[in-house]
């Protein structure tokens, strides 16, 4: 941490008497004994732990911590006695008038010498964000996964020899850190930005964009990572619904030099194949999806091999982040399949990762047939200009399209694929051998017949209907299904000139 | 520190002279011997001093006045705590365009009194904050209540006792502009109740973990009612924990306290709770379309006295959902089952109709759906009209194991 901008000070007082605590003099700058960095994902928030050993004398001891130029959260600075807390008590923080960037604590000792006291506050602008890179083998049957951890520093503090640790998980958090940093002082307006500073600030922009510009031409952008001569371990460890990942040993977090860490590093991950086509993204090109997962990996005969921590899944949650995969052909090249961010995966899970668009799966969609059935003309009567005259406004009818999809597997492999088809009204699904009970109700919704459908339907909920095909390699198979929707009191839909009869 | 608010005391020379506004200026400033002030009620802050003045036998005039505090003039009371002889006020005066009043004040002896001076002032106020170190098992927290006082009044108060709205009073320095931040009460070995709540009206996707407090004796809490203020949480790391010399805390996440009363829960929303998935979905009602309404018939009785059947512009409204429920929580590597409480927002008058729990394993074209009993794993509580809540005692899933809860609420009467 930068001394010049986070100093403490301890000023002791000896006497009890309310007219010392003015007018005293600076006695020791302790030296700061070990920092401690967590830093969370899911929010722009970091906590800090800094010990340090104080000296104290008896009496009132008062001790001042100042962070000009931080984004230091004032309300969040703690202060907690390590040792002898039975002779050394904290009596009160105090603010001083009109800041808002430092602070004094008032202790009351009992004795005299060395304390050990633990600092604690939370800043802002330090990030980390975890990222994968998997290779799978040419048949897409295994993956060679690599999670990394990148730590970004952006807090204008260099943190040296710091213990870092990563929290995965989501926590809530009522108001940001940056906004509590910067609010001013009770009584002190916010700073009101200069007239002039629009201009400046886009210029500052304008040069943030070429240097960025530059350093993507020049190939250095990636170079923040540190060179290790061996990986440093990543331990991980649960802790209420999160999880701590620390890093061995101790780190220099530098700021705006993001730094790169191997978290994870496993061979042989088991991988499934599988090809999605939904309604919910256009229903006409397959997605393909890389299956894996979280969980220890298994020996051929179906017992738990026994790795280390850092080469094998199950242990810990995978953290949200990007996933980059490549697929290795056997002269060892790499083929860029594709990249994606990845949600959180709970131990035991199911990692799904999209690939991308495949199109060496087809798809047409026919419409075979299409026809309308029992129109019924619903009449009522109103009365108008003192007559009473007849509406066909309310019409019932059943329109039925026959759809035939044609699907063709240009895989080498078995291709599994699900189908997920979107109805616009309410469905009643005929999915087995026997019609459903209400398949001849009178009822408006969408009868979606797909029980001619090899393989299992799934109902997903009142609109979407899934179903699942196994295709074996060069196969083209036929599916037919029909969809009735029984429209019922349908207003000027078809008798549009609202055409009407004196009763 | 510029003492802004001044007494001054002196006999009247003049006993009533008609040039009242021409009033005796300060000769000496009694020293305030103690000062207390009181945040307690939340919306004034109360200031009491007290000070001795000399009186000089008959009338004599304490003055006092301020400059740059807000001081509320009709607030101002004069007491006398203790004199020689008898002493009374006689009246107030409020000198015009000034910040000042003066008392006319009648002692039997000449000699010291010690008056008492308390008034309402303005811009000092005292925000709560809490600190929760939770135990590592989440069993129990130390809750500490912490009330910030910020004394932009304009005025330097010296020593003083605070009482800062909940919790023990103090004795404090209060200088001009400052902020204090002091720990107002202690609660320690706070048992808690770790919640799992989904409510698809919140989050879609996501369930939340939420602790929950109890304001009462039994509790250990139960001294006050909690006032509105933001919470911050911290859990004990286990004890393994390298490099720490004491055990190493980490930041759980934070939320704001409602204003709790005594004997009332506190829930505190601590953050998301990925290990345990929940999602909904809204199907067709068991019997399909037509299940969607009840029809409903009901007597007609005609003015000719004839009676038949009609059916009114009532219905009942049925509304079937399905939750895919999924557990991977873990407790030192080992499955766990977990308590959830799905919610659901409804109003009116409904019953819940029918609930099938649904035991789903295998995946794709082999998955099987196994109807499973759900007495002991599933419980629906009526909070009110507008709100149920599903107690789902959810046993370890894996990735080919899962649930599916169905719920069909009948929600009666709705007018169409």
């Amino acid at each position: 941490m930068n001394a010049k901008q986070l100093s403490i000070a301890v000023l002791l007082l000896v006497a009890l008497a309310a007219e010392s605590l003015a007018g005293v003099d600076l006695v020791t700058i302790p030296r700061r004994e070990g920092t401690q960095l967590t830093i969370y994902n899911s929010e722009d928030i970091t906590m800090v732990r800094e010990h340090r050993l104080l000296t104290v004398k008896p009496g009132i001891n008062r001790i001042q911590f100042t962070w000009a130029n931080t984004l230091i959260d004032p309300t969040s600075i703690d202060f907690r006695i390590l040792d002898h807390a039975d002779q050394v008590d904290l009596i009160d923080t105090t603010f001083p008038a009109g800041r808002n960037d430092a602070l004094q604590w008032n202790i009351r000792s009992r004795m005299a010498g060395k304390i050990p006291v633990e600092i604690r506050y939370f800043t802002s602008g330090i990030t980390w964000k975890a990222d994968y890179v998997g290779i799978a083998n040419q048949d897409e049957t295994a993956l060679r996964l690599t999670g990394y951890v990148r730590v970004h520093n952006n807090s204008g503090e260099l943190y040296d020899n710091a213990q870092t640790r990563m929290v995965v998980g989501t926590i809530n958090l009522v108001e940001k850190i940056a906004d509590l940093a910067k609010r001013p002082p009770p009584g002190v307006k916010y700073p009101e930005a200069p007239a002039d500073a629009r201009p400046a600030m886009r210029k500052a922009m304008e040069e943030k964009a070429l240097q960025y510009d530059r350093l993507r031409r020049s190939g250095k952008l990636d170079a923040g990572g540190l060179a290790l001569d061996k990986p440093k371990e990543v331990k991980k460890q649960g802790l209420s619904e999160y999880f701590l990942f620390t890093i061995a040993g101790r780190e220099d977090i530098k700021d705006k030099e993001p730094k790169r860490l191997v978290a994870l590093k496993v061979a042989e991950v088991p991988l499934e194949c599988f090809y999605k086509l939904s309604d919910r993204d256009g229903g006409k090109q397959f997605t393909k999806y890389y299956r894996f997962k979280n969980k220890k990996l298994l020996d051929a005969e179906g017992k738990e091999k026994k790795l280390p921590a850092m080469e094998n899944l199950g242990l810990s949650p995978l953290p949200d982040g990007m996933v980059r995969l490549f697929s290795e052909y056997k002269n060892k090249d790499l083929a860029y399949v594709g990249g994606t961010q990845t949600k959180y995966v709970p131990i035991g899970d199911r990692v799904e990762v999209n690939v991308g668009r495949d199109s060496d799966i087809t798809l047409v969609r026919r419409l075979k047939d299409q026809r309308i059935t029992n129109v019924v003309a619903r009449q009522y009567k109103r009365r108008l200009d003192n007559k009473y005259v007849l509406y066909y406004d309310l019409i019932d009818y059943d329109e039925t399209f026959y759809y035939e999809e044609e699907i063709v597997s240009g895989k080498p492999v078995v291709a599994k694929t699900e189908l997920e088809r979107r109805f616009d009204a309410k469905v009643v699904l005929w999915a087995d051998d026997a019609a459903p009970e209400d398949w001849n109700s009178n009822k408006a919704g969408a009868y979606v017949d797909l029980h001619q459908v090899p393989g299992r339907k799934e109902r997903v909920d009142q609109n979407h209907v899934k179903y699942f095909l196994d295709l074996q390699p060069g196969e083209k198979q036929f599916v037919t299904y029909s969809v009735t929707y029984k429209r019922r009191k349908v207003g000027p839909e078809i008798n549009t000139h609202k055409r009407r009869e004196p009763l | 520190m510029k003492t802004r608010i001044a007494i001054a005391a002196a006999a009247l020379v003049i006993a009533t002279a008609a040039t009242a506004y021409a009033r005796i200026k300060l000769t000496t400033l009694p020293e305030r011997e103690t000062v207390r002030i009181d945040i307690r009620n939340g919306r004034y802050t109360l200031v009491e001093e007290e000070r001795t003045v000399n009186l000089q036998q008959g009338r004599n005039q304490v003055d006092f006045s301020w400059a740059n505090i807000s001081i509320d003039k009709d607030s101002i009371v004069f007491r006398i705590i203790k004199a020689d002889g008898e002493v009374n006020v006689l009246n107030t005066n409020y000198p015009p365009n000034e910040n000042a009043l003066y008392w006319a004040v009648s002692a039997a002896k000449a000699g010291p009194a010690v008056i008492r001076i308390s008034y309402l002032i303005g811009n000092m106020a005292a925000g709560p904050s809490y600190q929760g170190v939770v135990e590592n098992d989440e069993k129990k927290l130390l809750m500490q209540v912490y009330m910030t006082v910020t004394n932009t009044s304009g005025e330097s108060f010296g020593r003083c006792t605070v009482q800062p709205g909940v919790g023990k009073t103090t004795g404090r320095y209060f200088n001009i502009g400052e902020r204090k931040r002091m720990l107002a009460a202690k609660f320690a070995e706070v048992p808690i109740e770790k919640r799992y709540v989904f409510d698809a009206a919140i989050d879609q996707k996501r369930t939340r973990m939420y602790y929950r407090l109890v304001n009462d004796k039994d509790n250990s809490m139960g001294r006050f009612p909690l006032p509105h203020g933001k919470v911050r949480l911290f859990i004990k790391e286990p004890e393994t924990s390298e490099n720490d010399e004491v055990r190493s805390q980490a930041f759980l996440g934070e939320d704001w306290a409602r204003y709790t009363p005594l004997f009332a829960p506190l829930d505190l929303y601590v953050g998301v709770a990925q290990d345990v998935k929940a999602e909904r979905f809204t199907m067709q009602p068991e019997k399909g379309p037509k299940a969607v309404h009840d029809e409903l018939t009901c007597p007609r009785f005609t003015l000719d006295g004839k009676q038949s059947v009609t059916k009114p512009r009532f219905r009942h409204h049925r509304t079937r959902f399905r939750y895919r429920l999924q557990n991977f929580k873990t407790d030192n590597g080992e499955p766990i089952t977990v308590p959830l409480s799905i919610k659901e927002h409804v109003d009116g008058e409904w019953i819940i109709e029918k609930v099938v729990l649904k035991e789903l394993e295998g995946e794709r074209n082999k998955l099987v759906e196994k109807v499973i009993p759900h007495a002991e794993m599933f419980t629906a509580k009526r909070i009110d009209t507008g709100n149920i809540e599903f107690e789902v005692k959810l046993p370890p899933t894996t990735i080919e194991k899962k649930y599916d809860l169905f719920v069909t609420i009948l929600r009666k009467w709705r007018r169409y």
